[in-house]
């Protein structure tokens, strides 16, 4: 289980994180939604080790993080890029977790894991030869195929047109499933939230809430679902009420 | 826009390729063809008719081939020194070249022509020089003599090391412009979110990156390297010369007999040159 408690820090006289308290147990995912500069990447990246909080405490299964660099946590950090290495074949993009831990079938592994995610025909291309959709499903292999402890992911398919959107978050879903991947899934989007997450916390100003149930989080108004349902309905009655 | 005005603006790129070749092809291209001519006897002075000797003559002789094979050494020693440098100065002191002194400092030898720097190895490194004379000092040697041969040497120390000296700042500058643009510092920390350690990044990333993105401006140094003449004249050794300075040489003799020989070497050098080039490219392009 991911236990984080009292999580602060600041930037100058801005605080980003204020006293972020969380619990995940193995295999969920965690869908955090928060509108821009809420303190979402901070968060991520503060539990992945790239960045250093001003007080608090991350643990893993009971053991302290705090003195683990961010090359030992198994807390994989998946931004909005994809940040693959341009010079290296999907192949081994996907491969460089496995490579670093020299693990053994290597190909067979990756093999597989390319298989998932239906990217066989392009295993020797370059990230340069990919489409956008395409390259977030390899950076996506690449932080999964070495099973880490938990998958930060900072709005990954936010800059993926509305279809390669949904296929992704299905690919997300079945795989995340698959592999009972512990997951803090950060989002501005209300439908990929409710879709992904199997708990619910919303995010501002630097301060997490968390929800005890999907339904709580639908009903509390400053997360905008209420908003959001509104809107459609809205739709819905219009379609249903044409001549 | 309207048919017209299509018709005017590609009316106006022809005019522009025509004057871009009138004004940077031609003259290589006639340079190449008139140095042919004369090297198979066909103009100047003394041309007697089409004749193969001139060229039977350089190649039967060794000097060409052997200049060659010493200007290959040169380019080569010089570009993998001044890589190296230049590798380790952008992977290790990037903060340093972003700001601070050495951000200013580093463009100070780009200033300096070939010619001063080849002076500036030589008051350095000759046996009356610079280094000589603080060695001596130290009592490391008893007489300035002692002083190993750095310039005029066959090895080609002083013209690697001029070379180096000019070329680590550019290629300093242009790998720290292509780790910028590769984003190699977010690469650096996926490598390390996905378990790898600086020098695991440093090795399969960073160097391979670099090396792969520079490859066309390398391969443009070493060719820049390759044909270099005044640093090799002023520091050169007398046994073993670099092409230019062979083909300069055969033309300024005071044998008028020489000069077709001086434009067999020009032309074969240059084919050498070409030959490199698009070898080199089509692999680039392979793999790029």
């Amino acid at each position: 289980m991911l236990t984080i408690e009292n999580l602060h820090k600041t930037y100058h006289t801005h605080t980003v994180l204020h006293q972020v308290t969380l619990e995940l147990p193995l295999g969920q995912v965690l869908a955090v939604l928060g509108r821009s500069g809420c303190g979402k990447t901070t968060l991520l990246k503060t539990v992945a080790g790239l960045l250093v909080p001003d007080a608090g405490s991350i643990n893993w299964a009971g053991a302290s993080m705090e003195a683990a660099p961010p090359r030992n946590r198994e807390m994989v950090y998946l931004s909005q890029e994809p940040l693959l290495f341009p010079h290296l074949s999907v192949f081994e993009n996907i491969a460089y977790g496995l490579r670093v831990r020299k693990e053994a079938e290597v190909q067979a592994k990756v093999e597989r894991m390319l298989q998932e995610l239906e990217l066989q025909e392009h295993a020797q291309k370059k990230p340069a030869q990919l489409s956008g959709g395409q390259r977030q499903r390899v950076a996506f292999g690449r932080a999964i195929i070495f099973l880490p402890r938990v998958l930060l992911l900072d709005e990954p398919f936010a800059s993926l047109d509305a279809q390669t959107r949904a296929s992704m978050q299905q690919l997300f879903l079945r795989l995340a499933r698959k592999y009972s991947i512990t997951a803090l899934f950060v989002t501005h989007d209300v439908k990929e939230a409710l879709l992904i997450g199997d708990r619910f916390a919303y995010m501002a100003a630097g301060k997490l809430r968390i929800y005890t149930s999907g339904e709580a989080f639908m009903e509390d108004p400053t997360t905008g679902v209420r908003d959001e349902l509104a809107f459609w309905n809205s739709i819905n009655h219009k379609i249903t009420n044409l001549p | 826009m309207t048919i017209s005005e299509l018709r005017l603006l590609s009316k106006r790129k022809l005019y522009l390729r025509s004057v871009f070749l009138l004004l940077a092809v031609l003259p290589v291209v006639g340079g190449l063809l008139y140095g042919l001519a004369y090297s198979l006897g066909l103009a100047g002075a003394l041309s007697s008719g089409f004749t193969l000797q001139h060229w039977q003559d350089v190649l039967a002789s060794g000097a060409f081939l052997h200049a060659l094979a010493y200007s290959v050494y040169i380019a080569l020693s010089a570009i993998l020194v001044a890589t190296s440098a230049a590798l380790f100065l952008t992977l290790y002191f990037k903060k340093s070249l972003r700001q601070g002194a050495m951000s200013y400092l580093l463009y100070l030898p780009l200033t300096i022509p070939a010619l001063v720097m080849g002076f500036l190895v030589f008051q350095l490194l000759t046996k009356s020089g610079l280094a000589s004379r603080v060695v001596f000092g130290l009592g490391w040697i008893a007489d300035l003599q002692d002083f190993p041969s750095l310039v005029h040497d066959s090895w080609g120390f002083g013209i690697i090391l001029a070379h180096v000296l000019m070329a680590v700042p550019f290629l300093t500058l242009l790998f720290h412009a292509i780790y910028r643009e590769q984003n190699l510092d977010q690469l650096q920390q996926v490598s390390e979110n996905l378990g790898a350690g600086q020098s695991h990044f440093v090795r399969r990333i960073a160097i391979p990156t670099i090396l792969t993105t520079a490859a066309p401006n390398l391969l443009l140094y070493f060719i820049f390297v390759l044909g270099s003449y005044e640093v090799p004249l002023l520091i050169g050794s007398q046994q073993h010369q670099m092409v230019s300075v062979l083909a300069v040489q055969k033309f300024h003799r005071f044998n008028l007999l020489d000069i077709p020989q001086g434009y067999a070497i020009s032309v074969a050098f240059t084919l050498f040159v070409l030959l490199l080039l698009s070898i080199s490219l089509k692999k680039l392009q392979r793999h790029g």
